[in-house]
């Protein structure tokens, strides 16, 4: 029932993805269910493709753009008592950084899933993300990062995080070019996404 | 013994023979240090910083004496450029194309966000954008034969730094958001074609003009193309060949009837997929050669493309040189020497510009031991 809205979405095709999206729910096809089987499916294949190196940034970006239009017609459908919603969350860029393009592909990533997500932007000091935290209840908070100097930011994030009684239990999930496994443990996280696919493994793990 | 000047040895090194010595690239805009280090650096040395040391990319354009602290053998050109404008919220405006910057964290940064055609829909929107480089502008020439000439006189390596003229696809993403630069090709491949061949022609246009005065004293022409990760390219080799390789062949070509320079191209990260494509375009020199960065070491790139291209840095900046001890710093040193040494094709530099968080002595101890140990013969014995 799904199938031509993967191939559309991992195509890139915006204009075929929506009219499949459209043709779904005109049948009764649970928003959820487009959500889940549709867009995540379609968006694993894609998530696929890069890592074995047959689809680079462009392709990411495209099925990106294809998620945003799509999650724009379905999300006013979905009940709002948000009962059958997924976690809320938070990622953003630590101060000092403005790289953004990362982070947004896990942002579309993370929301083809069926996560509410709230992306905090880039440049963002430690207390904005906290507050995000709280006002969302996130169980689980992204950082991303590019440059090696603002790896310590993310440690000011992670240490202002864990010293704060109310947001006991949130996880952290750090990400970006200059990190691997052994320094997002060395600064405190609990995961390190290596790429889109992969930060979205570890969210599952994590919000638990 | 040291019979060559800088150019000689130069020369040598470039067309894959062994020089005296390995060239020491400090100072090139992407193997210099970053404005939020550069006064730590001085004051660790000893030397007084530059009033207005900050170039056009936003890095450090080193004064003579901490070149020669560190043995540098290069002299930078840069084309001119029209002032800029200060707009609110901390944000400037280039004089010559209108994209917009912003200084973050020491950095200047160019937000997608703040690009100037990325609601652009079509070529009318693109035609509308109200600042477009005038190459009959004196700006980009002014005085620059006379400086090129003396700078040619000292016996150095002078390398061209064609700035917003050699770097259409710095240029694309700037004025249009990096995400839209990669979906345009696919989502509006029209819009894409007029903005591409619009910044290729006047660039090209630029280009004529700066090198007619300056060509002749030129060693090297830097241009830039960053369009890959840490861990491979951004785009496929094939994107690579359809939507950007054909605009920078034009560039290149054009400039190969104004200069005997070797053409240097500046594309950070994992670009090893690439090379095919960047020696096709014409370039002889790699730079920064990021080495930490997948498919990257050292061996298999001398190894796989030593004998077509040239490796202009290459020391790693992302762990090494900030994290090492000055010991492992010069161990670094000597591996890289001796790797892509042999045979010439070797101007040392680091993989980019120094971080802030790059110890001032493991600085001291790169640069020396590339002096040092950078006598040939250096390979292993």
């Amino acid at each position: 029932m799904f199938d031509d809205l993967v191939a559309a979405l991992s195509r890139g095709n915006r204009e075929k993805s929506l009219s499949e999206v459209n043709r779904l729910l005109a049948q009764g096809v649970d928003p959820f269910a487009i959500i889940e089987q549709g867009l995540m499916e379609g968006m694993e294949l894609v998530g696929q493709r890069f890592e074995t190196g047959e689809y680079f940034l462009p392709e990411l970006l495209l099925a990106g753009r294809v998620i945003e239009a799509c999650t724009a017609i379905l999300k006013p459908l979905l009940p709002v008592d948000g009962t059958r919603a997924k976690a809320s969350i938070v990622l953003g860029t630590v101060a000092g950084d403005i790289h953004d393009l990362g982070k947004n592909i896990v942002a579309n990533t993370l929301e083809s899933a069926g996560y509410r997500v709230v992306d905090v932007g880039v440049d963002v000091p430690a207390e904005r993300f906290l507050e995000a935290v709280r006002e969302e209840k996130a169980p689980v908070l992204c950082l991303s990062a590019l440059l090696t100097v603002t790896m310590v930011e993310m440690k000011k994030v992670i240490d202002a995080l864990r010293g704060d009684p109310e947001l006991k239990g949130v996880k952290v999930l750090v990400g970006g070019a200059p990190l691997d496994e052994e320094h997002a443990r060395k600064i405190g996280a609990d995961a390190y996404g290596r790429d889109a696919r992969h930060a979205l493994l570890k969210v599952r793990e994590l919000a638990v | 013994m040291s019979g060559m000047t800088p150019r000689e040895n130069f020369w040598r090194a470039v067309n894959h023979q062994e020089p005296e010595r390995v060239p020491i690239f400090w100072g090139g805009t992407n193997s210099s240090i970053v404005p939020a280090h550069y006064n730590a650096l001085c004051a660790a040395l000893g030397v007084r910083p530059a009033v207005r040391p900050v170039g056009d990319f936003g890095t450090v354009n080193l004064q003579p004496e901490l070149k020669a602290r560190f043995h540098s053998d290069v002299e930078l050109l840069i084309l001119g450029s029209p002032p800029r404008r200060r707009l609110e919220g901390g944000v400037v405006q280039d004089g010559m194309w209108g994209f917009r910057m912003k200084e973050v964290g020491g950095y200047r940064t160019f937000p997608d966000t703040l690009a100037p055609l990325r609601r652009a829909r079509n070529v009318e929107d693109v035609e509308n954008h109200p600042i477009w480089p005038d190459p009959d502008g004196a700006v980009y020439c002014a005085d620059q034969r006379a400086i090129a000439q003396k700078l040619h006189g000292t016996g150095k390596i002078v390398l061209g730094e064609a700035s917003y003229a050699g770097a259409p696809f710095f240029i694309y993403p700037w004025l249009r958001g990096v995400d839209q630069w990669m979906m345009d090709p696919y989502a509006n491949p029209g819009l894409y074609h007029h903005l591409a061949t619009k910044i290729t022609n006047l660039s090209e246009a630029i280009l004529e003009r700066w090198l007619s005065d300056v060509g002749e004293y030129l060693d090297v022409l830097c241009f830039y193309d960053d369009i890959a990760m840490q861990t491979g390219p951004m785009v496929s080799l094939d994107h690579y060949r359809r939507w950007i390789l054909p605009y920078e062949r034009r560039l290149v070509d054009k400039a190969r009837t104004l200069t005997k320079a070797k053409f240097s191209i500046h594309c950070c990260g994992s670009c090893y997929d690439l090379l095919p494509g960047f020696i096709e375009v014409g370039y002889d020199i790699l730079n920064p050669v990021q080495t930490r960065a997948k498919d990257m070491e050292a061996s298999r790139l001398k190894k796989d493309y030593g004998e077509r291209l040239c490796f202009y840095g290459g020391l790693d900046i992302q762990r090494l040189l900030p994290f090492g001890t000055p010991d492992e710093v010069r161990q670094g040193v000597k591996d890289l020497i001796r790797t892509l040494g042999p045979g010439g094709g070797f101007l040392f530099a680091t993989s980019h510009n120094i971080e802030p968080d790059t110890p001032p002595e493991n600085i001291v101890a790169m640069f020396d031991a590339a002096y040092e140990l950078g006598r040939y013969p250096v390979g292993l014995s």
